[in-house]
């Protein structure tokens, strides 16, 4: 029996048709995944299940009964839960708070606090979560608050989850913990959709898969009949190069090079211990570990967003210790920090002043103190062409309007456009579709074929692998490992990111 | 020793409007409500307290017209700033304004006085000389034969805290407050939340204003809250938005001030010695200001 079935649902923004008629048929009790490309329309198709968006035309049936959710309200009293990318959780309340929010157990009108504590507790042990009910959500991990999102579902009574990219933020390990949990989920009964632009997730969960493409439906298959290459084919609508080639390149002068740097967070932390990394004309530098090892610092701190504690660094053969971003862009370096919503662009502007920020005072922009406008129009027309950035024809809507995927190449198209000597990436392919993914790494590719220096900071093992020439190892704020890609493997990057090292030499310069 | 226990007894005193308007503030505050008309809330009060009191010679319809007439305020706040979505600072200094013109403009046109409005008729909040506490000793001194408004103080710190920390009125304000999308997500009446704030905070302003009007000098003057409802924000600001941490701050600013008007018996110009409580608050937010950057690391935008 089919647990939701939607038949030509459309869903229109203005004159722009985001959802083209769409069928879709989820049977009760498996893990559909919806596969598509940046902005082909998989949120919005799942905001209207879950009744966040209204939809244009067409039927949504829930257990074979027609729907017309006015508000998430009614879609979890119908049993349809969501978890959304960007958690919704208050961050200064503890987990039980959450898990309950809007449905508090009281007395008179005093929370029964340790009650609610011992109820949500009892859910969290049924379904095996690892979660402790009295932390605060500001203490624990990411991963742990997308199990308090998932618990919060749960303790709900949905029988449907809907999870939107939930691996985008996760490390490898949590992914995996995830992806057990929703098996073991769909072992219990409930039926979960998910939306995930990494295949080999979808190949370990799913059991069918429905693809769309541009807003239409392109098909729904069974996962044991696909390969990853055939998924990514449907999602396209071309082949797909999922490993990339690239050429021998000869390492010119040092760009960048970080001596002993030492660096200390905002709560008093120290998070980097005497790094120390470089980076030369023509070489593809990344920066692998699993999340949260201080790559974001190194990140910032190369950035001109940390104060360094000591240590030095140099930048053609100038101190940078003390430079703004906004300096670092005149310098021509790069920068494409991790989080694209919070320090890479400004989601209330529209996408052509998005692609013009940090780089606004340039003469070509703005003569004495004006904006050209007819120029920074023009600009932006070319670079959405040239990166292939999607559904932006009228580039005075806001950034925020755009799909994940399309706002990170907003960001990547920014800086790759101002011809930096240095570019500096951090997770430069989160949440952004296969398709894009290829396209991304070509152009970075294209970078050290001029002979430009580039640092990739990722948590994605398989990407920092492909792209770099050498790999810096970060485990706890230091570097333990330095490697050449060529003599090196997956497996032996992986036990240095869980920080086993014997006695490690270094070598290269 | 008589002396200390004299100036705490009036800080208590010159505690009470700030702490009612910055603790009734602390809910708008919490819910993400920047309500800068907490000054011409207060005013509103002071004035229709003045004017019921002394219109109907009775104490309490004052206190209780006072009150009224700054929750309509609140109400108008609420209009323009939450369901117009207009800016809440703005809306907030127009608020000001009017009230400061409007009472001004009452007071000569139907009362024909200028500036000050005092009369013997108009009755004022009487000490009260409260049965037990009176026999404690120091105690006694400090906290006995305070008007009413010192004691709602008191308690209105209790029921703050109490509300804010252990009711789902609280809980709900604080998450409005702080992660806005997590109450629409589970469908809390977001803006309905942020009336309730800003009218509780207007009701505690009223009880503030009538105090600063009727307790001592039994009188209306031109723009008699001088800054205190700013003071209360500062108050807020400083301590961090917990009825207590606020409680404390407008305690200080309350022995500012009672320092100040101990002080003018001396043979300093007043002026200098206004400017006391004004120079106390700017240096204890210098140093809230210095504590929470010092140790920071990042420049730029805060990770939030
Ligand atoms: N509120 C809106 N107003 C106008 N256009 C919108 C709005 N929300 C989404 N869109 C457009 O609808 C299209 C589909 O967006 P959607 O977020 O569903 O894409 P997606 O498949 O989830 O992409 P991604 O993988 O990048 O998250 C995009 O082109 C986006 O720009
Ligand atoms: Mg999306």
């Amino acid at each position: 029996m089919n647990n939701i079935e939607v038949v030509n649902l459309t869903k229109k923004f203005g004159d722009f048709v985001a959802i083209n008629g769409i069928n879709l048929e989820v049977k009760k009790g498996e893990i559909h995944a919806i596969c598509g490309e940046n902005g082909a329309g998989k949120s919005t198709l799942m905001n209207m299940l879950f009744g966040l968006i209204e939809p244009s035309s067409g039927q949504i049936f829930i257990n074979g009964e027609e729907v017309h959710f006015q508000s998430p309200k009614e879609a979890i009293h119908q049993g349809i839960g969501m978890v959304h990318q960007h958690f919704k959780l208050v961050p200064s309340l503890t987990v039980y708070e959450n898990i309950l929010l809007g449905e508090e157990i009281v007395k008179g009108f005093k929370i029964q606090q340790r009650k609610e504590y011992e109820e949500v507790q009892k859910t969290i042990d049924h379904y095996n979560f690892d979660l402790n009910g009295k932390d605060k959500i500001q203490d624990i991990s990411v991963g742990a608050q997308q199990r308090v999102e998932i618990i919060k579902m749960l303790h709900r009574n949905v029988d449907i989850l809907i999870l939107d990219e939930p691996s985008a933020v996760l490390t490898p390990q949590e992914t995996d913990e995830l992806l057990d949990n929703l098996i073991a989920l769909r072992n219990s009964g409930k039926t979960i959709i998910i939306i995930t632009h990494k295949l080999d997730e979808v190949k370990k969960c799913a059991d069918r898969i429905t693809v769309i493409r541009h807003g239409k439906f392109i098909g729904t298959v069974n996962n044991k009949d696909v390969n990853q290459q055939e998924i990514a084919k449907m999602m396209v609508g071309r082949d797909v190069k999922l490993d990339l080639q690239k050429e021998d390149s000869e390492r010119g002068n040092v760009v960048l090079l970080a001596k002993n740097i030492n660096a200390y967070s905002d709560s008093g932390s120290q998070v980097l211990y005497d790094v120390s990394m470089n980076v030369h004309e023509g070489e593809i530098v990344g920066i692998a570990g699993v999340e949260g090892n201080g790559q974001s610092f190194l990140m910032n701190a190369l950035s001109g967003m940390l104060k360094l504690e000591s240590g030095e660094i140099i930048y053609q053969d100038n101190s940078i210790n003390d430079k703004s971003p906004q300096a670092l862009r005149d310098m021509k370096i790069g920068l494409v920090p991790e989080d694209r919503y919070l320090h890479g662009l400004n989601s209330t502007m529209s996408i052509r002043d998005n692609l013009i920020a940090g780089y606004h005072w340039r003469k070509q922009f703005c003569d004495f103190g004006v904006l050209q406008q007819k120029e920074i129009a023009h600009h932006a027309k070319d670079l959405i062409e040239r990166f292939d950035i999607r559904n932006c024809d009228n580039t005075s809507l806001e950034v925020g309007s755009l799909s994940g995927g399309n706002a990170q190449k907003i960001v990547i198209a920014r800086e790759m456009s101002m011809n930096p000597n240095l570019l500096i990436l951090s997770q430069p392919t989160r949440g952004v579709d296969i398709g894009s993914i290829e396209f991304i790494h070509q152009q970075i590719i294209e970078f050290r074929r001029k002979k430009k220096a580039v640092i990739v900071i990722s948590s994605e093992l398989s990407e920092v692998m492909t792209l770099s020439d050498r790999i810096y190892v970060m485990y706890k704020g230091r570097v333990i490992g330095e490697r050449l890609t060529k003599q090196t493997s997956k497996e032996e990057i992986g036990v240095l990111m869980a920080g086993i090292t014997d006695g490690e030499a270094k070598f290269g310069e | 020793m008589d002396e200390l226990l004299i100036i705490l007894h009036s800080t208590f005193r010159m505690t009470a409007p700030i702490a009612l308007a910055a603790i009734g503030g602390v809910f708008a505050h919490r819910a993400g409500v920047l309500n800068v008309a907490l000054e011409g809330m207060m005013l509103v009060g002071a004035f229709t307290g003045v004017m019921v009191s002394y219109l109907t010679g009775s104490i309490l319809i004052a206190v209780l017209a006072a009150v009224l007439s700054s929750m309509i305020l609140g109400l108008l706040f609420s209009v323009f700033g939450i369901t117009l979505k207009g800016n809440v600072i703005i809306t907030g200094l127009a608020i000001n304004t009017i009230v400061l013109g409007l009472t001004a403009y009452i007071l000569q046109v139907f009362f024909g006085q200028r500036g000050v409005f005092s009369n013997p008729k108009i009755i004022g909040l009487e000490p009260l000389d409260i049965p037990i506490l009176r026999d404690i000793p120091i105690l006694s001194d400090i906290l006995n034969n305070q008007t009413p408004m010192v004691y709602v103080s008191l308690l209105a710190l209790i029921l703050a805290h109490f509300v804010l920390y252990h009711t789902k009125l609280g809980l709900y304000i604080r998450t409005v407050g702080e992660k806005e999308e997590a109450a629409y997500s589970v469908g809390l009446p977001v803006n309905k939340l942020k009336y309730i704030s800003v009218l509780i905070g207007s009701f505690l302003c009223g009880l503030g204003g009538v105090n600063i009007a009727l307790e001592n000098v039994t009188m209306f003057v031109e723009d008699m809250t001088v800054g205190r409802g700013f003071i209360a924000l500062a108050a807020i600001f400083s301590g961090q938005g917990t009825p207590i941490g606020t409680f404390i701050f407008s305690f200080l600013f309350g022995f500012a001030d009672a320092l100040q008007i101990r002080l003018q018996s001396l043979n300093i110009p007043g002026a200098f010695i206004q400017m006391i409580p004004f120079l106390f608050i700017v240096l204890v937010l210098t140093v809230v200001g210095i504590i929470s950057v010092r140790g920071r690391t990042s420049r730029g935008i805060k990770n939030e």
